[in-house]
């Protein structure tokens, strides 16, 4: 079974300004309800505003509160970027304003946009040229990789793995309800309807686990938060970069060029984790790259992990020690940066360690295993700390998954509804087919998010799971 | 010597029969080939027509103008509609029919039919001429030529059958085998694989001891599969009997499996998931103890008794030794041993949805030889078969149906779509639109369909019709009418066991109360021709969409918002191996099954919705170069 669903008329929202906090945030949405959702929390906008044209007023949320001051700009269709009616909100841009914006858009009707979807339906309404088809192309097709890519890596406990169970649980409960019709006849031993709900409960609990680990995970606490730490020009601007994979922080040989923290947002393995690369610490001369050096003991106290940078051509220095004998070592690893520069890494670093214990601090408080070499130049070096950053968060934050894409707690959402309706029916014993329908509907809803198509899984099941034969 | 027909059929079986009488009573010159004229539409394997899912099937192939049901009817031994105490899109009519009565009444009609001509005898290979077909070469090399050819050959091609390690050639009991057909379709690059399917034994009713078992007996109430069949049994009803299997019965199995071909990698085909034989199920299911039977008379004309699940292939002295372990078996005598038959398929993704193959042009492929199994499958796809030739011949366009429109729909599109590793049978899980497939809506479905095929003489045309309107008409008066709330009708409604009303309401929503049905909306005041109301041709189908309205609403909405994918046609000659945006396998998949539209391409398994994306912008830029080029036409 198999339903398939054009999505296309749906009306959608999304930020469209790079995630983080900035100024100002812009939230966009879009398709043929844009103007009536967006006037539910926007009532000072006209029933017929013009085209290209500003409007300023408050944000409402559904219990009428106020939510924010913004200026809403209106495209007719036709007169947009994706072609389609379009409202953009520019609001103040703290995450949590933005979000809250954003579920109130999709309480009055909307739905949270899946990746490069306006510029989707910019190139089907026309809107993009046929040169640019090929980019949203390479777009589509990168998603999927990264995709791929990202359920290849999930480790144990990762959000896919625990889609799949309870993919696996839908389909033993709809195994068992078709079991009951299409092959009624041949005397199978099926479970009780009360066991098939206790289940089809058990499902719906761990549905709304994941539900609430997005509320939890992405709304209050933003995710886990490595600050990186380290003398002036230890590389710190050049690993956030490359973590970044863009040029987010500016990278001169000159010490000192970081004054302020930057900070920058990933969905690693379906962790939501911000990197803050943060200022240089000395014995600043002038008075802003004190300020900057103040705040980055405040990121050292609040972060979660701290990526501790040294500069492997000089090796721990006098000021490295100081600093590390302030930080709470459980939260630290050492990165040896500028690898390239040594010949004997193994050397190096036993030198290293040994130097730490003769200063009174004791290396095996830091993070397993005490320290990462990296050139802070090339791909491998990334992989080797992602790699590190998956396990260590999965020892950290336990086996939970956390729901990081609004789009995905939307569609857990409805799988829960639909899973919870299934079980309603169930006890209330009506006809198996039915409790069958929304199991489908719940199981379409997880397919979504796992970006598949369906199979003949439930009679695979059936067959596997019972004997029949007439 | 030479023929020349419009159409030739190959074979006369379920499939082969339907598309000779759809393709004659079409009007075109139609031969049907067999090599054993004596068995047309014979039952090779079970004595029953129908069953969950499959019995929407007969009624959707009635309608359509089919034979299959008007045959049960008549011969029908004892019927049973299933799941009745479930929700009505999952209940399912089932007939023991007589076999013998069966067969002999399908040989009637085939020969009594106009425009339709038989010939028994062996069909060695095709005439074709490059990539078309025109008709076929028979074993004395002889030559029917043909506009159009339909191969329902069944389980014959290359069949081998295997008791123990002994193998004959042969499809069936006492009837060879054909070699030719699918070895030709094999050399034109056709890839054409092995099933494995299998029969239980049949007992003589004289040596069975039938107070050890338990009778079973069909229901009284008859619902005929034919739209017009009179709801009167034409025969006497007959009772079928439950035994079951026993340790002893197991031990023997376990102990001879050494014996059996299935165990010693002789058979190479695939069996069927949900019909095994009796070894494995002892050997899969070490748990259970003991697996019932069902004894089913095949004829009121014969002493021949199926027995229902215990399909075998192990060698006859072991079926003798086991079979008697069974309660009322012990002194039962064999009239054939049960055997298991390994024959050629036509992987089906090489088919068309108008079941007209790829490769080959205006040549058909109907029934097991596009690897379905069941009387039903086969016949749905000879009607559609021969409605199809038909429609070539008279250069119309196919008909196919959709997935949302019938159960055939759902056959074919999976077939086509996804291929099959087994013999294919239907399940009410594999129509995602289950709710709104009833048996019960069957004409309100496909009336229109019927009237455009043009099968269904006129009278009975508009006897459809009839009933369609008599029941949207039935539907709307229940809206409109009302029911007030007052002394007589309280009391009227808690005769009824049904609970008072608090306010005014339709009877329609008084129907939505599950206590209520039609024939109580009378007493109350409903104001509506009796003899309607009374009709369960009409009322039970009104009751159903009442009942459930809520739910068929919702799989209609999933219908509508999967209708744009169903309807965005793919180009034939599209070049998935160098469209972007796909993997490797979803290029391959594309490639091979050429998907007729958007939804079709979904379906198939390993392709991913970001697959659909690109096809859609692919489609996309495709009709803006088209546009740019006839710009630049009309510049020039």
């Amino acid at each position: 079974m198999n339903w398939l669903r054009d999505h296309s008329q749906d009306t959608i929202c999304a930020q469209s300004t790079a995630s983080g906090e900035g100024a100002i945030a812009v939230v966009r949405v879009s398709g043929p309800k844009a103007l009536v959702v967006t006037r539910s929390l926007a009532a000072f906008l006209p029933e017929f505003p013009e085209s290209h044209k500003i409007y300023f007023g408050y944000l409402k949320s559904r219990s009428n509160q106020d939510l924010d001051q913004v200026l809403v700009s209106y495209f007719k269709q036709g007169h947009s970027f994706t072609g389609e009616e379009t409202l953009e909100i520019n609001c103040h841009g703290s995450a949590a304003l933005v979000n809250q914006v954003l579920a109130e858009l999709i309480y009055f009707g909307a739905r949270a946009a899946d990746r490069g979807e306006f510029t989707f339906r910019a190139f089907m309404n026309g809107k993009i040229d046929l040169v640019q088809a090929e980019s949203v192309l390479a777009l589509i097709q990168s998603q999927s990789l990264e995709m791929a890519f990202e359920a290849g890596r999930q480790l144990k406990g990762g959000l896919s793995v625990k889609l799949e169970e309870i993919e696996k649980n839908v389909l033993f409960c709809l195994a068992h309800l078709e079991a009951n019709i299409d092959f009624s006849e041949e005397n199978i031993q099926s479970i009780s309807p009360t066991d098939l709900a206790r289940k089809g409960f058990d499902i719906a609990h761990e549905i709304r686990a994941l539900v609430t680990s997005f509320e939890r995970g992405n709304i209050l606490a933003g995710g886990c938060q490595v600050a990186i730490v380290g003398m002036p020009n230890a590389g710190k601007s050049s690993l956030f970069n490359l973590l970044a994979r863009e040029e987010r922080a500016i990278v001169t040989e000159v010490p000192g060029t970081t004054r302020d923290s930057i900070e920058f947002k990933f969905n690693l393995g379906g962790r939501l984790v911000s990197f803050i690369d943060t200022a240089g610490i000395r014995q600043a001369a002038e008075t802003i790259e004190k300020k900057g050096i103040e705040k980055t003991f405040l990121w050292i106290d609040r972060a979660h992990l701290i990526f501790y940078v040294v500069d492997s051509g000089l090796g721990l220095q006098e000021g490295d020690l100081e600093i590390l004998k302030k930080i709470d070592l459980s939260k630290v690893i050492l990165i040896f940066n500028k690898s390239d520069l040594i010949a004997d890494h193994q050397l190096f670093a036993d030198q290293m360690l040994c130097w730490l214990e003769i200063s009174g601090i004791d290396s095996k408080l830091l993070l397993k295993p005490g320290f990462l070499l990296t050139s802070a130049l090339n791909e491998s070096d990334l992989n080797v700390i992602e790699q590190w950053l998956t396990s260590t968060l999965v020892q950290k934050t336990g086996q939970e998954p956390t729901i990081v894409q609004r789009r995905h707690f939307e569609l857990l959402v409805q799988a829960l509804e639909k899973i919870e309706m299934a079980c309603t029916k169930i006890i209330e014993g009506e006809s198996p087919e039915i409790s069958a329908f929304f199991l489908y509907e719940s199981l379409s809803s997880i397919h979504q998010i796992q970006g598949k198509s369906v199979t003949d899984d439930v009679l695979d099941r059936i067959f596997k799971e019972f004997c029949i034969g007439k | 010597m030479k023929f020349h027909f419009d159409i030739v059929v190959v074979g006369a079986g379920h499939a082969g029969v339907e598309a000779s009488l759809a393709s004659a009573r079409l009007g075109h010159k139609t031969l049907l080939i067999s090599t054993n004229l004596d068995k047309i539409s014979g039952m090779s394997c079970n004595p029953s027509v129908g069953g969950l899912a499959k019995g929407h099937m007969v009624r959707e192939l009635d309608i359509l103008g089919g034979e299959m049901g008007k045959a049960a009817d008549e011969t029908c031994l004892q019927f049973k509609r299933l799941n009745s105490s479930k929700g009505p899109a999952v209940r399912g009519t089932r007939m023991q029919t007589d076999k013998e009565k069966y067969s002999r009444r399908m040989g009637e009609v085939v020969r009594a039919q106009e425009n339709l001509s038989v010939l028994e005898g062996e069909v060695k290979k095709l005439e074709l001429l490059g990539c078309e077909c025109f008709g076929v070469v028979l074993q004395d090399g002889s030559v029917v030529r043909s506009k159009c050819t339909i191969i329902t050959t069944g389980t014959f091609m290359n069949a081998v059958m295997h008791v123990g390690f002994e193998q004959t050639s042969g499809g069936r009991v006492g009837e060879p085998a054909t070699h030719g057909l699918s070895d030709q379709l094999a050399a034109f690059g056709f890839k054409v694989q092995r099933l494995k399917t299998g029969t239980p034994p049949r007992l003589n009713r004289q040596s069975i001891d039938f107070s050890k078992t338990i009778e079973q007996w069909g229901d009284q109430t008859f619902y005929p599969f034919s739209f017009g069949s009179e709801r009167q049994f034409k025969l006497q009803q007959v009772p079928c009997f439950l035994s079951r299997t026993t340790d002893q019965t197991h031990e023997i199995i376990n102990k001879n499996l050494n014996k059996s071909p299935l165990y010693c990698g002789i058979i190479e085909g695939v069996g069927p998931r949900y019909c095994p034989s009796i070894e494995d199920k002892v050997v899969r299911f070490k748990e259970k103890t003991s697996h019932q039977t069902f004894l089913e008379p095949e004829s009121l004309e014969t002493d021949l008794i199926y027995l229902q699940g215990i399909s075998t292939s192990l060698p006859r002295s072991v079926q003798d030794l086991f079979i008697r372990t069974i309660p009322g078996l012990e002194n039962v005598r064999f009239e054939r041993y049960g055997y298991a038959v390994e024959y050629d398929f036509v992987e089906p993704q090489q088919i068309f949805h108008s079941l007209e193959t790829r490769p080959i042009k205006n040549l058909f492929l109907a029934g097991q030889i596009n690897g379905t199994s069941g009387y039903e499958e086969a016949a749905v796809q000879g009607l559609i078969a021969g409605i199809n030739a038909s429609a070539r011949v008279s250069h119309r366009s196919p008909l196919v149906l959709g997935r949302s429109q019938a159960y055939i729909g759902v056959l074919i599109d999976d077939l086509v779509t996804k291929g099959t590793q087994e013999p294919y049978r239907m399940f009410t899980s594999r129509a995602e639109h289950r709710l709104v497939l009833r048996e019960d809506n069957t004409i309100d479905r496909l009336a229109d369909v019927a009237a455009d095929v043009g099968l269904v003489p006129e009278g009975r045309q508009q006897a459809m019709f009839g009933v369609r309107e008599s029941r949207s008409a039935l539907l709307k008066e229940l809206g409109n009418q009302k029911l007030y709330p007052n002394e007589l009708t309280q009391k009227k409604l808690l005769e009824i066991g049904s609970s008072v009303l608090l306010k005014s309401i339709s009877y329609k929503d008084l129907l939505r109360r599950p206590e209520i049905n039609c024939s109580h909306l009378k007493g109350l005041g409903f104001d509506h021709q009796s003899d309607i109301l009374s009709d369960p041709n009409i009322n039970d189908s009104v009751e159903i969409e009442v009942k459930y309205d809520g739910y068929i609403k919702r799989q209609n909405e999933l219908i509508g918002q999967a209708a744009k994918f169903e309807e965005t046609l793919l180009p034939v000659d599209l070049d998935y191996l160098s469209l972007l945006g796909l993997s490797a396998e979803e290029r391959e998949k594309l490639n091979r099954v050429r998907p007729r539209t958007l939804g079709q391409a979904q379906r198939i398994s390993g392709v991913n919705p970001s697959a659909i994306q690109s096809l859609l912008i692919f489609m996309r830029t495709r009709t803006a170069k088209e546009t740019l080029l006839g710009k630049s036409k009309t510049r020039s």
